[in-house]
């Protein structure tokens, strides 16, 4: 009974945020720009995150956002998805924004630098505000090899190519490689498992944004 | 081809985190498009990554959507926020349906719970009842197999030709029951009597109802040595002595 009842109320929230990114990129092609609203409203703060590991500085991180935005308009009609999700597309678009902003001149890729904040072994890194919103997220790296979790992040958020990873891991390409599969594997295992909890605290980060504009 | 060799190779995670060359990332969209699995595994493995990155979402600015359209150049400003507007009551009024949704499973699971409890309650009580109706056949069952264990029957007199009932006598363990009681139903102010008859005289066993239940076996007092139980129908609360022409049964011990 208690499992059923939560099943529904899933599905139900899952109906109220869920608009098919089907219809969501039929109408970003049919230059309807009224759906600019929900992408910014649903992908807009995880695509910051990713930014903000590439341009420390925040306002630089926040105009590159924009610009990835409006790269994403503009180029909507490319975006294939026989190819691959919407957000990892628009993660794509993201990402190359940033290097161009990067190669653009004074800004450094800080990251590449400075060292990575450690979930696991660093509270006192965390800022406030994702010690206070970030249990979800705390949960999952918690479970994850630190290994595993590094070379996702590395690959993922920081960019970085796989030698680079062996380098920074002092680790052989070889390896780094086999690791790959084996780190989103487990972080696929781990997100099953958390996946209520995780889907409740992205359902209560958006409406957390979206109640602050 | 083996597709769960090309799937556990790590390839479809190579492509999804951009390290594949170009000629690479076509073979594998390719495949992707031939293949429904490949397709569902690449989905996967996009959807991980895509919840990983909604855990480490950051919070923006208020004011960066509208940045946003007035560098695409669209005259949206106003539109965008009447359509917020309309879509800030369509969330609060799902959220609204949500909260409704959750409370009434919430007061259903309560109430099922409650009316749960009390079944199972109940079920605990009539088990209750049903252990102590089982000690007591128990207890009879036992006294009655035992070996020392005699029943003396009695029966009917002439008064009442049809009565009969009986004693067990288990003169080791001093313990004696009344069982096998068909008497005619006492009228009011009337009370059945047991005596036993020792040296030739008669000693009382008390006084007793008849049982509600057929069959159910009294526990009486414990007489040593008697010749004979008889039981007389007498004034409620018995006598000293028994009326004798009101000796409804008899019958002799050995």
């Amino acid at each position: 009974m208690p499992i059923a009842c939560l099943n529904q109320i899933h599905s139900r929230q899952y109906a109220i945020m869920k608009i098919d990114d089907t219809e969501i990129v039929a109408l970003l092609q049919q230059k309807d720009q009224r759906i600019m609203g929900l992408l910014y409203e649903r992908y807009s703060a995880a695509l910051y995150g990713i930014i903000s590991n590439l341009i420390s500085n925040e306002t630089v991180a926040q105009e590159t956002l924009q610009d990835a935005f409006v790269k994403i308009w503009h180029h909507a009609d490319k975006y294939d998805a026989q190819k691959g999700r919407l957000f990892t597309w628009m993660v794509q678009i993201a990402r190359n924004t940033a290097i161009d902003t990067l190669r653009s001149g004074q800004f450094k890729r800080g990251d590449k630098t400075e060292s990575m904040p450690d979930y696991v072994s660093n509270d006192a890194r965390l800022s406030e505000e994702q010690r206070n919103k970030d249990s979800g997220l705390r949960r999952v790296v918690h479970q994850l090899d630190e290994q595993h979790r590094r070379i996702i992040e590395l690959l993922y958020f920081y960019d970085y190519t796989q030698k680079e990873v062996g380098e920074e891991l002092n680790i052989p390409l070889g390896t780094v490689k086999s690791k790959v599969r084996k780190a989103i594997t487990q972080l696929r295992e781990i997100l099953a498992k958390e996946e209520l909890a995780i889907f409740f605290v992205v359902f209560v980060k958006t409406i957390i944004q979206y109640l602050g504009h | 081809m083996d597709i769960k060799a090309y799937i556990e190779s790590g390839i479809l995670e190579q492509y999804v985190l951009g390290q594949l060359s170009a000629d690479e990332a076509r073979e594998v969209e390719a495949y992707a498009r031939q293949h429904p699995e490949i397709r569902s595994e690449l989905d996967a493995i996009e959807r991980s990554l895509e919840s990983y990155a909604q855990l480490h979402s950051k919070t923006l600015p208020a004011g960066t959507l509208s940045r946003i359209f007035q560098k695409i150049d669209a005259p949206l400003a106003a539109i965008s926020s009447n359509q917020l507007l309309r879509n800030r009551l369509r969330l609060i009024r799902g959220i609204a349906v949500v909260f409704v949704l959750f409370s009434l499973g919430l007061a259903t699971y309560i109430g099922v719970d409650k009316q749960k409890q009390t079944q199972v309650k109940q079920q605990l009580l009539a088990c209750d009842a049903l252990a102590q109706e089982l000690a007591v056949l128990q207890q009879e069952l036992n006294f009655l197999k035992d070996i020392d264990t005699r029943p003396v029957v009695m029966n009917g007199t002439p008064v009442a030709p049809n009565a009969v009932a009986a004693v067990y006598v288990n003169a080791d363990s001093r313990r004696v029951y009344l069982g096998n009681l068909d008497l005619p139903v006492p009228p009011v102010g009337k009370q059945y009597q047991l005596w036993a008859i020792v040296n030739d005289t008669p000693v009382s066993m008390g006084v007793f109802d008849l049982p509600a239940r057929a069959g159910a076996f009294l526990k009486v007092p414990f007489v040593a040595d008697a010749q004979a139980f008889a039981i007389s129908l007498e004034d409620a609360g018995g006598k000293a002595t028994p009326t004798l022409e009101q000796i409804v049964v008899l019958g002799t011990a050995g």
